[in-house]
């Protein structure tokens, strides 16, 4: 039992003792976040600091990188022109308080540009493990109860492949057949060219457009979704798939199952309550986990079908050597990332009480 | 031993992949002999679909695919391999001083391993190889930067459970060293895992690498790499054999890292099979 | 083990939700727009910075500023060299081409219903000067005054004659003063500190010309609608729609007709294109490479025997069948649309016996020589590695063993700017329309000069006849002293030019008065 929810490895598990308050493990999670996320900084401006070129080469034209002033004011403004040591402290400074520094390619607050960019990719990632859950879920199941027999063989040589198939390559032959050869997806962008989007609340068109009960240009910005959204939850499905196998047929084999079994329950209480709510545990979390990484990695994706997200920003600020927006998007795909992770631990705490006084 | 249902000979996919596997690797060794022309070689026309000469066709100066591809094994494999045994290296040794000193040395790198995990993978990635350079050789290290810490994890947390075993235990006591502890009695416990790991990972550190080089962070030209060929023909859709073929390349071989890697863990202890399921 | 019935249930109700889903998403069509609209789709690779026309430089930005703003004159189709009337009727320039004197039309107005005056003009002139950002170096030596509502007077430091083809750039366009001093603009001396109006000139445009901006972005898409008050004809759409797509999309975009116009093709794209227009053109970039003619760099590639090797080695029809249908070879460095442009008969041509034996006079070994180039770029559809994998294996052919090096785009601008590189590929998109932008770039001591390692006193014939040009104020003199300028480059310089690009641009069939321009790709105003 115990080891079926260490999801984890033990670097979590200091001493093995675990604090039995939800509150406690809250804070000391944030506290721990909060450190992570220093980290983050610290690394990500080491990268930064990599950089053998010059910046100013990239952002200003011929002529004016030949005009010394120019150069100089442009280094300036971006807090170039100070000692590195003092960068940093200045670049954590403006952290605090919420400033994130101005993109050098945008010559906006990065802030505003991730704001911008951050609901395209959420938007996406949502669809993505929606479609996830649903396939996971299902050829999961049906891969554990028919284990080892021909559908479960099948089914792990199909998960096994969409765990292969590399997602650039993927994205190229599907959007070449579905979009271009077969029509039944349009072209690239989150709508139609010259379409209005819905004005922003969430930033999300697809919900935006549904809290306008504008339930056609909903339509339109979901099926641009689709195609984006499907071979990013390839993987994810296929992962998925594994996890609930597994997660699935380890339950089934658990002393207190058969003890349930030997006790005369019903087989559908058995399976509802000692199968699929402990399964269903590890598998929401594996989900979390995976969202995150669908937040995270959907730089492939997003390059390929040229969607405006933040996989699209970092590759982006990576090519054009932009340093604030380098720093700016590792810090917030990070943060994403470690709180998903918190959100997570603690659901996973709170659902199940028994880890409560492990 | 019990009689184990998932034994490798009843694997028919762990089978599959060592085959792969093993073709892949005499392609790469004897590609001088198998491929029809030299890879850089701008002998004919441009962009000539898959003909009697050309069996993958040609690319945009006029190169054989065919030949690329091949070509690309000694690229790719040998790369891929070479970052996974880096990355094993540098984990595990991490992993083994923080599971074996434990205290204040423990904590300080498991944090530093928590940060390096939490950091999403292709933007570090992606930002190293592009403030490094856009070069293969700067791609591998972006790739082991990201790559090592699961090792890192995975050795410590073997090594916290395997320390205080009696034979370790008894061992000291007997006036062994560390050294000797670390490498004689806990190296075996540690090594199978490690391997799996590196089995499991080992696919995923190619596709890492050939996304870098599809976004143009990796190799260079003419260099004939899968991930950089992909690239190559996404600037031109319908010129399907430019991409088509690299990318299947990368999807055997990556498939043939999986399936490895799914049966070698199954062949182990069940137990430790969960502990490596992250 | 029992069954999962549960499980079966669940996997029926699922799959048949999955069912109705993609069936209905699969018949779905796309809305068709209000009739009464007609809407221009042209996909295109962003490289606009920005829309103000004071600080934008790219080709991106120029042509989206071609539609929004106005300037005093303006370029015909796919000319640009010799400059009709736009916003100035006329114009009168004094004996040594250091005044100009326009005279500007009564009835201009901006979008917003103002009339466009002199003042405006010199607005715009000033804070193109005093902003210091990337066009700022057109208005060097350039002054604008106004001595009356009508009329603008320019006055240069030095004899300038390229001021009529300079003032027809979109980095001159006229902004309304009043509306943009209003929100932060500034255009005296110090307005590279105080002028604050770049965000709102980004959202909402102050031009005279036929469109207005709707739409903004720097990655995703851009807007313009027609200007209802616009002082001249009406344009043939009401709206244009310019939206960021890779190359490669907008080659099935167009095959569609999801798009109307793809303007990054290059020319091996459409060859297998079908069902559209290909309007093929030569751009005014040329591509050219250089062996560093400095000493201390190396002194192989700076013995002249060398570079003429170099030059007499190349397969130019090679090249230009490379670089695809439409580009050309570049006869000397000043591009063909430009007066004083070579003629082909005066290009150099391949000789490799001449190459062989001037290789023989030198030193050279076999020794791999570096060439220099941004890894991964692409300009107009040539890919700079493919385009310097080819000249290698032509130099190869005579015995010159180049070490290919591909570089990151920040470090290759860096040690090209320095002077640095052995030899280097690049190529060279003009500032202003006209042939003085190379005789004071390419000549010995000059900035690209010296970025081949060309010292200032390397050679004085050059260097007088750039003199000799630059205060010649008879055109057909200029036009032969440019002629020479470039034939003392073929016979003796680092320079190599290579070829012009092609500039394609594909089209529905539906899109008329479409013409590729070198400075602003299209013309956005002239499409019917």
């Amino acid at each position: 039992m115990k080891d079926l929810l260490r999801r984890r490895t033990p670097s979590e598990n200091s001493g093995g003792v675990r604090r039995n308050s939800l509150g406690t493990f809250i804070v000391r999670r944030v506290a721990i976040g909060i450190l992570l996320m220093l980290g983050i900084t610290f690394i990500s401006f080491s990268v930064t600091q990599l950089v053998p070129g010059d910046p100013a080469a990239l952002n200003l034209g011929q002529s004016a990188m030949s005009d010394p002033t120019i150069v100089k004011a442009w280094r300036v403004k971006y807090g170039l022109d100070k000692p590195v040591p003092e960068q940093y402290i200045i670049y954590i400074n403006h952290l605090i308080h919420g400033d994130l520094g101005l993109s050098q390619q945008s010559r906006r607050p990065v802030s505003s540009d991730l704001k911008e960019y951050f609901p395209a990719t959420f938007e996406l990632a949502s669809v993505a493990i929606f479609f996830s859950l649903i396939f996971g879920l299902l050829f999961g199941i049906i891969a554990a109860i028919t284990r080892n027999r021909w559908p479960d063989q099948i089914i792990r040589f199909v998960t096994l492949t969409g765990v292969s198939v590399p997602t650039f390559w993927l994205s190229l032959v599907f959007f070449y057949l579905f979009y271009f050869k077969l029509s039944w997806f349009p072209s690239n962008g989150r709508l139609d060219p010259g379409t209005d989007a819905p004005s922003t609340i969430t930033g999300m068109y697809t919900v935006d457009a549904l809290l306008h009960g504008q339930f056609s240009l909903f339509w339109q910005a979901f099926r641009h979704l689709m195609l984006p959204a499907i071979v990013l939850a390839i993987y994810t499905i296929a992962v998925l798939t594994r996890f609930t196998r597994a997660s699935i047929l380890e339950i089934l084999h658990n002393d207190y199952v058969r003890a349930a079994r030997a006790k005369g329950l019903p087989e559908s209480l058995v399976i509802r309550r000692h199968v699929l709510r402990p399964a269903l545990l590890s598998i929401v979390t594996v989900a979390g986990v995976a969202f995150g990484n669908l937040l995270a990695g959907s730089v492939l994706v997003e390059n390929v079908f040229s969607w405006p997200g933040i996989g699209q920003y970092a590759y982006r600020s990576s090519i054009g050597l932009d340093l604030p927006g380098i720093m700016g998007v590792s810090i917030v795909v990070a943060g994403i990332f470690i709180i998903m992770n918190l959100l997570v631990d603690i659901a996973y705490r709170f659902i199940d009480p028994s880890l409560r006084h492990g | 031993m019990k009689k184990n249902p998932d034994s490798p000979l009843r694997q028919p996919l762990a089978v599959i992949g060592v085959t792969i596997l093993a073709i892949w690797i005499l392609i790469a060794i004897f590609a001088p002999l198998i491929a029809p022309s030299n890879p850089i070689a701008q002998n004919y026309g441009q962009l000539l679909p898959p003909n009697s000469h050309n069996w993958f066709g040609t690319d945009s100066v006029g190169r054989d695919v065919l030949s690329r591809v091949i070509y690309g094994a000694r690229i790719t494999l040998p790369l891929s391999m070479m970052l996974v045994i880096l990355a094993m290296i540098v984990g595990t040794v991490i992993g083994a001083i923080a599971g074996y000193f434990g205290g204040w040395i423990d904590a300080a790198l498991m944090r530093f391993t928590d940060v390096v995990l939490a950091f999403p993978g292709i933007i570090l990635a992606m930002a190293v190889a592009a403030a490094l350079g856009a070069e293969l050789r700067n791609a591998v290290f972006a790739v082991v930067l990201v790559a090592w810490p699961t090792y890192a994890r995975l050795v410590r947390g073997l090594i916290l459970s395997s320390k205080n075993a009696d034979y370790v235990t008894s061992s000291r006591l007997l006036g062994a060293s560390t050294t000797r502890a670390l490498f004689v009695d806990l190296r075996p416990n540690i090594s199978g895992p490690v391997f799996v790991l590196a089995a499991l990972e080992a696919g995923n550190g190619m596709l890492l690498l050939s996304g870098l080089s599809f976004l143009g962070l990796g190799a260079r030209p003419p260099s004939a790499e899968w991930g950089a060929m992909v690239s190559a023909g996404a600037n031109n859709f319908d010129k399907w054999w430019l991409a088509v073929f690299p990318g299947l390349a990368i999807l055997t071989a990556v498939l043939a890292f999986n399936f490895l890697g799914d049966a070698l863990r199954d062949i182990l202890d069940p137990r430790t099979a969960k502990a490596l399921r992250e | 083990m029992g069954t999962l019935k549960l499980g079966r249930n669940r996997f029926a109700a699922i799959a048949g939700a999955v069912a109705l889903v993609s069936s209905s998403l699969i018949l779905q069509t796309t809305s068709s727009n209000a009739a009464s609209e007609r809407v221009l789709v042209i996909d295109s690779e962003f490289n606009h910075k920005t829309l103000d026309p004071q600080r934008e430089f790219e080709d991106g930005g120029n042509m989206m500023d071609r539609a929004i703003y106005d300037t005093l004159l303006t370029f015909k189709g796919s000319d640009a060299s010799k400059p009709v009337p736009s916003i100035a009727l006329s114009y009168t320039a004094n004996a040594d081409s250091t005044v100009y004197t326009f005279k500007l039309r009564k009835a201009a107005r901006f979008s917003d219903g103002t009339p466009l005056t002199s003042a405006d003009v010199v607005y715009s002139f000033d804070r193109l000067k005093n902003i210091k950002g990337n066009p700022s170096s057109l208005m060097d030596g350039l002054t604008a005054t106004a001595p009356d509502k009508y009329t603008v007077i320019i006055t240069a430091d030095q004899p300038d004659t390229a001021v009529p083809v300079k003032v027809a750039g979109p980095e001159f366009g006229i902004v309304n003063s009043k509306l943009v001093t209003a929100h932060g603009g500034y255009a005296l001396v110090g307005a590279d500190t105080k002028d604050k109006a770049e965000n709102f000139l980004n959202t909402t445009s102050a031009g005279s010309g036929p469109y207005m901006l709707s739409k903004f972005s720097l990655t995703t898409e851009v807007d313009l609608v027609a200007n209802p008050k616009y002082w001249g004809k009406q344009p043939a759409y009401s709206k244009i729609v310019i939206r960021n797509t890779t190359q490669a999309v907008q080659a099935l975009d167009v095959q569609k007709g999801v798009a109307n116009i793809a303007l990054d093709l290059s020319p091996k794209q459409t060859d297998s294109l079908s069902g559209v227009n290909v309007t093929a053109g030569v751009s005014t970039t040329v591509w050219f490479l250089y062996s560093n003619a400095n000493p201390a760099i190396s002194s192989i590639t700076s013995d002249p025997n060398f570079q003429n090797a170099v030059r007499y080695a190349l397969n130019y029809s090679d090249l230009t069948a490379f670089a695809g249908k439409g580009s050309i070879q570049a006869a000397g460095i000043i591009p063909s649309a430009f007066q004083g442009a070579l003629k082909p008969a005066d290009a150099t041509k391949q000789n490799i016996a001449l190459a062989k034996a001037d290789l023989a006079k030198t030193a050279y070994k076999g020794e791999p020589i570096g060439l220099r180039y941004w890894g991964g770029g692409a300009w107009e559809g040539i890919s700079f590695d493919d385009f310097a994998t080819v000249i290698s294996s032509q130099l190869s052919a005579v015995g010159i063993n180049l070490k290919l090096e591909p570089t990151p785009v920040g470090d290759a601008l860096t040690t090209y700017r320095n002077g640095t590189d052995t030899m280097g590929l690049w190529f060279w998109g003009p500032d202003w329309p006209d042939s003085s932008n190379y005789s004071t770039n390419f000549g010995p001591g000059e900035k690209v000069g010296l970025r081949a390692g060309w010292a200032a006193n390397a050679a004085p014939e050059v260097t007088k006849l750039i003199n000799a040009v630059a205060i010649e104020s008879d055109a057909k003199k200029r036009a032969a002293q440019y002629r020479q300028f470039q034939l003392d480059l073929n016979a003796n310089s680092p320079f190599i030019p290579l070829i012009q690009s092609p500039a394609i641009l594909v089209s529905t069939k539906n899109v008329i008065g479409i013409a590729t321009n070198p400075i602003w790709k299209v013309n956005l105003t002239e499409l019917k």
